[in-house]
């Protein structure tokens, strides 16, 4: 579905833009994450999982 | 049309009513074997041998802690995303981070608790990490200073995004009319925020508060069972470990009753307290 912008509502500054990217960024980062390490160790060959700690 | 509510009616006087009975148990020497009949009565005993227990001083602390934590950091966590994606204007943007933060709710704690082994674990990627930088024996899971922080910030990963739902629910009942009207009159985004939006949650905030009081000495029993062995129980034993641990284990049935009648009057009180208090302080409260 397109955004909309209702016409009251006024347009982000580019910095409250970033902050939103930043702030959306850590939050799927964080969610993510834990699925992700585990889901890579899962499938990495032992020895090379070894020697990378 | 009243027989649609007997199902539910069944369940509750069953699952939820007939097992008050067994509260008697907290006034009994009882055992399994004797049935609640037949168990001596002890009268009082087991609530003074309560207050004599080192162990539950403990795990009132624990679970005291804990409690105002989640009900600090925890509670508020899903409102403010909740306020952060509704500013959002893509729909399927959000709709990707909605199913993202969602995940974690449909594992059990089991799973949730492994997850968080592997990333902050002695043999974790924080661990290594930090290893790499000359920072060895990082073990954030086994620390017992960082437990009540981890717990709560287990809590917030695992349901922050399950928790948005409700509040998604409040915002999308806010008349858009409000915001054009605040707009109209010259407040930014952040105003109409603190001005429709948080009004607007209030009454849901309110309910939710007051239901979280009522459990405010029930802080996670399974997630807290499955990390005492790591932390030990000076960090983590709260009062229904202890019930467990005291009566499923121990055999101390009557103590343990004891400890969960008294939990379950704190929570009543505290239930009707925080309704009678949000009525004083203008709002409709629960009941």
């Amino acid at each position: 579905m397109a955004a909309s912008r209702a016409p009251w509502m006024e347009k982000p500054s580019p910095l409250v833009r970033a902050a939103k990217m930043l702030a959306i960024a850590i939050i799927v980062t964080l969610m993510l994450y834990p699925f992700a390490y585990v889901i890579l160790a899962s499938v990495t060959p032992p020895g090379r999982r070894c020697a990378s700690g | 049309m009243y027989a649609f509510i007997l199902p539910g009616l069944i369940f509750f006087v069953l699952f939820h009513y007939v097992p008050l009975l067994g509260n008697v148990i907290a006034f009994q020497d009882y055992s399994p074997y004797l049935g609640v009949t037949g168990s001596r009565w002890v009268g009082l005993q087991n609530f003074t041998s309560i207050i004599r227990d080192p162990e539950i001083l403990n795990a009132i602390t624990n679970t005291l802690i804990i409690s105002f934590l989640q009900l600090a950091f925890a509670f508020p966590a899903p409102i403010a995303l909740a306020i952060f994606l509704n500013s959002l204007l893509s729909e399927r943007l959000k709709r990707w981070i909605q199913t993202i933060v969602y995940l974690p709710h449909f594992l059990s704690w089991v799973i949730v608790i492994a997850l968080w082994q592997q990333v902050l674990g002695g043999a974790g990627s924080l661990a290594n990490g930090l290893s790499l930088l000359g920072i060895e024996n990082v073990n954030l899971m086994s620390d017992p200073s960082f437990f009540k922080v981890l717990v709560v910030l287990q809590v917030v990963w695992k349901d922050v995004g399950w928790g948005t739902i409700i509040f998604f629910a409040a915002i999308s009942t806010i008349s858009a009319e409000l915001y054009e009207s605040a707009a109209v009159d010259g407040a930014g985004s952040w105003r109409r925020i603190w001005h429709v939006t948080l009004p607007g949650l209030l009454p849901v905030t309110v309910m939710l508060l007051i239901l979280q009081l009522g459990s405010v000495l029930t802080v996670g029993f399974e997630q807290l069972l499955l990390q005492q062995p790591a932390v030990g129980a000076g960090a983590a034993q709260v009062i229904d470990t202890f019930v467990y641990f005291r009566g499923i284990a121990g055999g101390d049935w009557g103590v343990s009753t004891a400890v969960g009648l008294i939990k379950g009057v704190v929570g009543t009180v505290m239930v009707l307290g925080a309704n009678r208090l949000a009525k004083r302080l203008g709002t409709d409260g629960l009941f």
